[in-house]
């Protein structure tokens, strides 16, 4: 058993002693074959002496269980860090961000305490994953959808902390804008209910957000303020229908209207699915698209090579000789998938009102990519769909397989996911700054990309940078990585989310006024949790006796 | 939405599939309990193999002979795990075997942790047209036999695969993660035209208490 750092072994060993009649012998992890499973798979630092690691974990099954870990932590000054299920793989896994903290695993907490089929909401414990709260609504014939993130395997409570997304309509596929009170066990082992709950008799926990006074939820996602042991969630009724509708436009300035169009249609709740893009000119491919290609084992499609001197012309800042190209094959330059869901007749009435906005645009077409109906009568053939019906896969990981059209499958992957502004111009400002990133690096994953349309009001990129078991191709990555995180702060873009490794970096771009908001941070910190026992360096908010100097 | 995993689980083979009421009656069956497992033979309950190769077929067959229940998927493994093993993983540490691919092994594997159970064999399997298949086998230290002068290079792989994950049926030692705790053995085989790189994994999922005796373990 490795000590956390600063730590003797001997409080240590009674701190372990603590959490063993606090939870049971069983449920404290100390053998090196189990706290290695705390490993992040996709670690950046995979294999190398920075790799995060985890002395201990201690999985509690009840608030009071926690009350007693947090309490005996406290006394021992031990670092703990907390996880749900701990499969934000991509984005930390369950390593802690402070090696040598005992992982606090939740995964026992796993009920599922209430579900109101009328009024759409859920309680649950952070155990309780994508496929537990699928498997309660579908066995009770409940008709409700979850709106679950790719893969389904994680906990609702730690993505939606995490602030994580999906696919359905905005103010679901918002993980932590579709969240509905929290109970929170504090560093000092208090339990506080937020919202609603804080009424000791409450009756609208789940139905009303904010409460009474000031509405604290958010302090607790992406943070290390408390221990987050409850939380609703608002879900989404079961629909008649779900449609797609595409529209395809000729022109690359195309995409500046498009994307306003667009928006003012999500944001008039015209459409209320998440939009997908793709450019068939360039070869970018839908994040649906995408996963149907990776799906099919077939040879890759022989490159026109006339096609591909012209998107280098294109790139360089002529796109004509490429729109006529697309003219010629009938190929678009941008497309948008639109999604509706509701009943049939209003489904089709609001992909008739969006064709006619969007037939503003000179030479704008459209597609119909079909309608279905719920519940569903078969299987759908097109696994891109099954999160956009609220069904939870783990087909993700069948896509990675070697095939001919990934002959080099990696190792895993680390996110850079930049949120940016929902305009043309950003998306081609960012292109351009990720492709000097490219040739700077030698990273050919930062190649011409759409970014993903999760959010309303701005869109996101998401890079995949490759993890693998070489440490020098690790490295490699790393440095693009962190280059990146600087290069978007000083574009006034930054991160969503991000793993341990990097939170540090990401933190420091939020420094308007001095660093105004990470003190803040700071002393609430060191408000909430003197001993800097829970999670310490999660998100970049570090205790002060861990607390480096700041750049 | 639930019949549309029911009826995935009959896609696309010809080979019998044992259901999850049949798993749960040998999940409850009158066994000894994973905590007492000295003494005991480890019994393979069921097989996962991936529909898309006939690699996994083969194998899939090998294993069926011997009465072992098979699973087949699509290359999605979710119905297979959410329907038949994750409600009887919730209830018994059923032991499992697999020609698969590596992503699917790797959500198999993290969802075995959380039921007691770890990887104790892994094969790894990689083809190319025209080059054959490099095997790579690996096991804990402590059951190098599992691994070492296994493989002929003149029989078809995937059933000797097969026969050596069946042939495990003493208690063992949890898979250790560390390379340096393996024992491993690497051969080369002669494989049947394809038309694509592979790379498949065989593996054998037990639950991790099981161990071997204090006189055979050393």
């Amino acid at each position: 058993m490795r000590t956390p750092p600063g730590l003797s072994a001997a409080a240590f060993e009674s701190a372990i002693t603590q959490f063993k009649k606090a939870v049971g012998e069983s449920w404290v992890y100390t053998a090196e074959q189990d706290t290695r499973l705390y490993r992040d798979a996709y670690s950046p630092f995979l294999g190398e002496p920075e790799e995060r690691w985890a002395s201990a974990a201690v999985a509690p099954a009840s608030v009071e269980e926690v009350q007693a870990v947090v309490r005996a932590a406290n006394q021992f000054k031990v670092p703990l860090y907390t996880l749900s299920t701990g499969r934000n793989l991509g984005y930390g896994g369950s390593a802690p961000a402070y090696s040598g903290s005992v992982v606090l695993d939740l995964k026992r907490m796993n009920r599922i305490l209430e579900v109101n089929e009328a009024n759409a909401y859920a309680l649950v414990e952070p155990g309780v994953s994508y496929f537990d709260l699928y498997r309660y609504l579908q066995e009770r014939k409940l008709r409700l959808w979850i709106d679950c993130a790719d893969p389904g395997w994680g906990s609702l409570l730690g993505n939606a902390l995490d602030r994580g997304s999906g696919y359905t309509l905005p103010y679901i596929r918002n993980h932590f804008e579709a969240h509905c009170g929290m109970e929170v066990v504090l560093a000092d082992g208090e339990v506080l209910r937020t919202g609603m709950g804080a009424l000791p008799n409450a009756k609208t926990w789940q139905q009303y957000k904010t409460g009474y006074g000031p509405w604290i939820d958010g302090l607790f996602s992406q943070s290390n303020f408390g221990v987050v042991t409850k939380m609703g969630f608002w879900l989404m009724p079961q629909p008649e229908a779900y449609r797609c509708g595409r529209v395809l436009v000729r022109r690359r300035d195309d995409l500046h209207e498009l994307i306003r169009l667009v928006t003012l249609l999500e944001n008039s709740a015209i459409t209320n699915g998440c939009p997908d893009s793709s450019s068939p000119l360039l070869g970018i491919g839908s994040i649906g698209a995408q996963a149907r290609f990776l799906a099919v084992d077939e040879p890759l499609p022989t490159e026109d090579p006339e096609l591909a001197a012209l998107r280098d012309a294109a790139e360089k800042g002529d796109p004509r000789g490429l729109e006529a190209y697309g003219r010629r094959h009938n190929l678009a330059y941008w497309t948008f998938d639109l999604k509706f869901y509701g009943p049939a007749k209003v489904v089709a009435a609001q992909w008739d009102s969006a064709k006619d906005i969007l037939s503003a645009i000179p030479e704008a077409w459209f597609e119909d990519q079909g309608e279905y109906r719920f519940p569903l009568a078969e299987e759908p053939k097109d696994h891109a769909r099954y999160p956009e019906f609220g069904i939870p896969s783990l087909n993700n990981f069948s896509l990675g397989a070697r095939s001919s059209t990934n002959p080099t499958p990696s190792h895993g992957h680390m996110w850079l996911a930049p949120i940016i502004p929902r305009t043309a111009e950003a998306i081609f400002e960012a292109n351009r700054v990720f492709a000097e990133a490219a040739r700077q690096f030698g990273i050919p994953q930062l190649r011409f990309a759409l970014p993903a349309w999760y959010w309303q009001r701005s869109a996101i990129f998401i890079f995949g940078f490759p993890v693998s078991e070489i440490p020098e191709e690790n490295r490699h990555h790393r440095e693009a990585f962190f280059h990146l995180i600087e290069v978007c702060g000083q574009h006034g873009w930054a991160e969503y989310r991000t793993g341990p490794v990097f939170q540090d970096a990401v933190a420091k771009q939020f420094s308007f006024n001095n660093h105004s908001l990470m003190r803040f941070h700071e002393t609430l910190k060191d408000a909430v949790d003197p001993n800097g026992i829970l999670s310490p360096g999660r998100y970049g908010i570090w205790p002060k006796h861990l607390r480096g100097a700041r750049a | 939405m639930r019949e549309v995993f029911s009826r995935r689980r009959f896609m696309s083979t010809g080979i019998a599939v044992s259901a999850a009421a049949s798993l749960a009656a040998v999940a409850t069956a009158s066994r000894s309990t994973p905590s007492d497992p000295l003494g005991l033979r480890l019994s393979l309950d069921l097989a996962l193999f991936d529909t898309r190769f006939p690699a996994a077929h083969a194998f899939a067959r090998a294993l069926a002979i011997r009465g072992v229940a098979l699973a087949p998927f699509d290359g999605d493994v979710t119905p297979v795990w959410f329907e038949q093993l994750d409600p009887v993983w919730r209830q018994y540490p059923l032991t499992v075997a697999g020609l698969t691919t590596e992503g699917a092994l790797f959500c198999l594997e993290q969802l075995a942790w959380d039921n007691g159970l770890r990887v104790a064999f892994r094969g790894i399997h990689a083809s190319s047209p025209g080059a054959g298949t490099q095997h790579v086998l690996e096991a804990s230290v402590h059951r190098s036999q599992d691994v070492q002068g296994r493989l002929s290079a003149a029989l078809p792989w995937p059933a000797q695969v097969a026969d050596i994950i069946a042939s495990i049926d003493e208690p063992i030692s949890a898979f250790p993660s560390e390379p340096e705790e393996r024992s491993r053995a690497s051969y080369q085989t002669r494989s049947r035209s394809q038309h694509s790189a592979q790379r498949l994994v065989s593996w054998l999922i037990a639950p991790k208490n099981w161990r071997m005796p204090d006189a055979v373990s050393g």
